[in-house]
C-alpha cells in the first residue's frame, strides 16, 4: 500500500470534511484509480466517518426541564415582566447592571457570570443536598430561592442551602455580601448563617454583609423586623434590629480571614486599634435617603457608593466590583480619602475619576492595577 | 449533524435576533441545537459529565441573562463554542490551580463512547483499531478531528475557536488521517478480485 502520499491524504480529509471543491474532488478521484489499497482504506473509513451520531440527550433530566431550569436561573427572565408595576423600576435598574457588566465583559471574559446551582452530595446526610450559588468577582447574581425569596448576591460571595430548605426550614449560610427580599411564612423563619452572627427574619428586606478578609459583619434593615444572635451564644445576645437600622459586628481579630500577607497585617492594626473583638453596635441610617443611594444597599442598584472612604478601603471595594487586584506603591495615596459613586464606569474611567479628586499616578496591567505617587 | 451550510447560517442569525428579542421559543431552539454539542464538546475537555453540563448551562444563562446585547455576536456557534471553551479551560486552571491554556497538550482529551451501529461494514477488529488510532492523536490532533467530525464543523470555525489558522487545522486533518490510516496498515486485507470473482 501506498502510505506516504500526503496530497491524497490532505485531498480525502478535505473530503471527509465537506471541505474539498469540485476540482479537488476530482484530483483525488484520479489519484485513487491507480491506488486500489488508497481506495479500499477510504472506504472502510469513510464508512466509519460517516457512522458518527449527533450526541443525544447527556443528562438524566428531560431537555424540557433541563431548559427550564436555565430559564429560571436567569435573572431577569419573561415571567418578571408579569410582576406588579412596583418591581419594575427595581428591575429595570437591575438589568442596566446587566448592561454595564456587559462592557466589563468585553475587557475581562466572563463579567457577570451567573453561577448554576452546584449540587454536592455530602455522606453524612445523603439526603439533605447542597446548592451552592457563587458570584465570582467583577460579577453579581441574583436568584430566586425555592420559597420565593430574592436574593442580590454581591462579587465574590457565596450562599449556601440545602434541600430541606422549603419544606421544613428556611436556613441559608452567607460569605460575602447579599440583599433578601424574604417572603413572609410567620411558620418558617427564615435565618442567616454567617461567621459571626445568625439572622433571623419573619418576612422582610436586609443586607448583610460578612466577607472572611473584612473585620466587621453588618447587617441592615430596609423594612420588616429582624432579630440577631451571635454564633457562639445565641440565646443570650439576641438584639432586636428595627428598620433602618444597622448593625456592625465586630469579629475577634484571629476571624478575619486575610488571603494575602500584606492586608493581613493591615487589617489586623485596624482591628488592634479601632474595634474591639465580639462588639456589636447599632446605628440609625439617615432617614430621608432612599435605598439606591444608600450606602449599603446601592449596589444591589448597581451602584458602588463610598463615603470618606481610605484609598485602601475603597481598593478592596473595587477589586471585588471590578474583579481586579489593586497594590499601592505608596503608603501616602493609600490614606487619601474619597466620596463619591461609580455607576457604569470601567476600572479605568473609575481610576480617572479618582485622580480628579487626589492627584495619583496608575498602570493597569491585565487585572493588576498598581498606584503610586504622581 | 451539520450546521454550517449558508442556509443554516442565515437560520442562526434569525434565531440570534429573536433570542436578542426576547423570544423564548427561539432560545429554546438555539439551546436544543447546541447543548449536546457543547456538552460533549466540554466533556472532552473536562471529563466529567456534571462538571461539562454546568459548564454549558452557564454560558446558556448568560445568553439569556444578556440577550439584548448579543446582537454584536457575529458568529453564533463559534461564540458558543469559544465561551465553552474557556469556561472549560477555566475550570481546569481552577481544578489543577494553575493556568491551562492552548493549544491542549496537557490535557487528555477523552472522545465520546461509540456504539457500533449495525448499518456499519467494518469488521470489529478494524473498528477497533480505528478507536485505538483515534485515541492515540496527540490532544491537539485530536480535539481538531473531534470538532470536524463529531460536530460537523468547518475548517474555519475550527480555525477561530481555538484560535489557530485554517491552515493548521488543514495540516492537523493530515496527520490525523495520515497516522489513522498508518495504523490501519496491515489490518486491512483487501479482498483480492481472483476470489471475489469466484464467488
Amino acid at each position: 500500500m501506498n502510505f506516504s502520499n500526503n496530497r491524497i491524504t490532505e485531498l480525502y480529509a478535505k473530503k471527509l470534511a465537506g471541505e474539498a471543491s469540485e476540482t479537488e474532488l476530482q484530483e483525488l478521484q484520479e489519484h485513487l484509480r491507480s491506488n486500489p489499497d488508497e481506495q479500499y482504506f477510504q472506504e472502510i473509513f469513510s464508512n466509519w466517518w460517516d457512522s458518527r451520531q449527533t450526541p443525544g440527550t447527556v443528562t438524566n433530566t428531560s431537555q424540557d426541564e433541563h431548559f427550564q431550569y436555565i430559564i429560571q436561573q436567569s435573572a431577569y427572565n419573561a415571567n418578571e415582566d408579569a410582576a406588579p408595576v412596583i418591581n419594575i423600576r427595581k428591575r429595570r435598574r437591575w438589568v442596566s447592571i446587566a448592561a454595564a457588566a456587559v462592557l466589563v465583559g468585553a475587557i475581562s471574559f466572563g463579567a457577570w457570570k451567573f453561577s448554576p446551582v452546584k449540587k454536592t452530595e455530602t455522606a453524612a446526610a445523603k439526603q439533605l443536598q447542597e446548592n451552592e450559588i457563587v458570584a465570582k468577582r467583577g460579577t453579581k447574581s441574583k436568584l430566586l430561592l425555592p420559597d420565593g425569596t430574592q436574593v442580590w448576591l454581591n462579587s465574590d460571595s457565596k450562599l449556601i442551602y440545602n434541600s430541606s430548605f422549603d419544606d421544613t426550614l428556611r436556613e441559608v449560610t452567607l460569605d460575602g455580601e447579599a440583599y433578601f427580599d424574604v417572603v413572609k411564612d410567620p411558620k418558617r423563619p427564615f435565618i442567616v448563617h454567617t461567621s459571626g452572627i445568625n439572622i433571623r427574619v419573619l418576612g422582610t428586606a436586609f443586607n448583610v454583609k460578612s466577607y472572611a478578609q473584612e473585620a466587621t459583619i453588618e447587617a441592615t434593615l430596609v423594612h420588616g423586623l429582624i432579630e440577631v444572635e451571635k454564633t457562639n451564644e445565641p440565646k443570650s445576645s439576641r438584639i432586636i434590629l428595627h428598620p433602618n437600622e444597622k448593625l456592625i459586628f465586630s469579629k475577634p481579630i484571629s476571624k478575619v480571614a486575610a488571603k494575602e500577607p500584606d492586608k493581613e497585617s493591615s487589617l489586623t492594626a485596624a482591628g488592634g486599634k479601632e474595634l474591639k473583638p465580639q462588639l456589636i453596635s447599632i446605628n440609625p441610617l439617615p432617614r430621608n435617603s432612599t435605598d439606591s443611594n444608600r450606602i449599603e444597599t446601592s449596589w444591589v442598584y448597581g451602584k458602588l457608593l463610598f463615603e470618606g472612604d481610605s484609598f485602601r478601603d475603597l481598593a478592596l471595594k473595587m477589586e471585588r466590583w471590578f474583579n481586579v487586584k489593586i497594590s499601592f506603591k505608596n503608603n501616602k495615596v493609600s490614606n487619601y480619602r474619597f466620596g463619591g459613586v461609580f455607576e457604569n464606569e470601567n476600572i479605568e474611567e473609575a481610576l480617572n475619576y479618582l485622580q480628579m479628586v487626589h492627584a495619583f499616578h496608575y498602570s493597569i496591567k491585565g487585572n493588576d492595577v498598581v498606584i503610586d505617587k504622581k | 449533524m451539520s450546521f454550517s451550510t449558508a442556509d443554516k447560517k442565515d437560520d442562526l442569525q434569525h434565531l440570534k435576533i429573536r433570542v436578542a428579542e426576547g423570544d423564548e421559543p427561539a432560545f429554546r431552539k438555539l439551546f436544543d441545537l447546541f447543548f449536546a454539542h457543547l456538552t460533549q464538546f466540554a466533556f472532552s475537555l473536562v471529563k466529567s459529565k456534571e462538571a461539562a453540563i454546568e459548564l454549558v448551562d452557564e454560558v446558556f444563562i448568560r445568553i439569556w441573562n444578556n440577550r439584548t446585547t448579543i446582537l454584536v455576536i457575529e458568529n453564533m456557534k463559534v461564540y458558543l463554542y469559544k465561551a465553552t471553551k474557556n469556561a472549560a479551560l477555566n475550570y481546569l486552571s481552577r481544578k489543577a490551580e494553575k493556568q491551562i491554556h492552548e493549544p491542549f497538550d496537557d490535557i487528555q482529551i477523552q472522545l465520546k463512547d461509540e456504539h457500533n451501529p449495525e448499518s456499519l461494514m467494518i469488521t470489529n477488529e478494524i473498528l477497533i483499531k480505528i478507536h485505538e488510532a483515534v485515541d492515540a492523536l496527540p490532544p491537539r490532533c485530536k480535539m481538531i478531528f473531534k470538532l470536524i467530525r463529531e460536530d460537523g464543523l468547518k475548517y474555519k470555525e475550527v480555525a477561530d475557536i481555538l484560535n489557530i489558522s485554517v491552515k493548521t487545522v488543514d495540516a492537523q486533518m493530515v496527520i490525523a488521517v495520515g497516522q489513522i490510516k498508518e495504523k490501519l496498515k496491515g489490518h486491512l486485507h483487501m479482498p483480492s478480485r481472483k476470489n471475489f470473482q469466484k464467488n
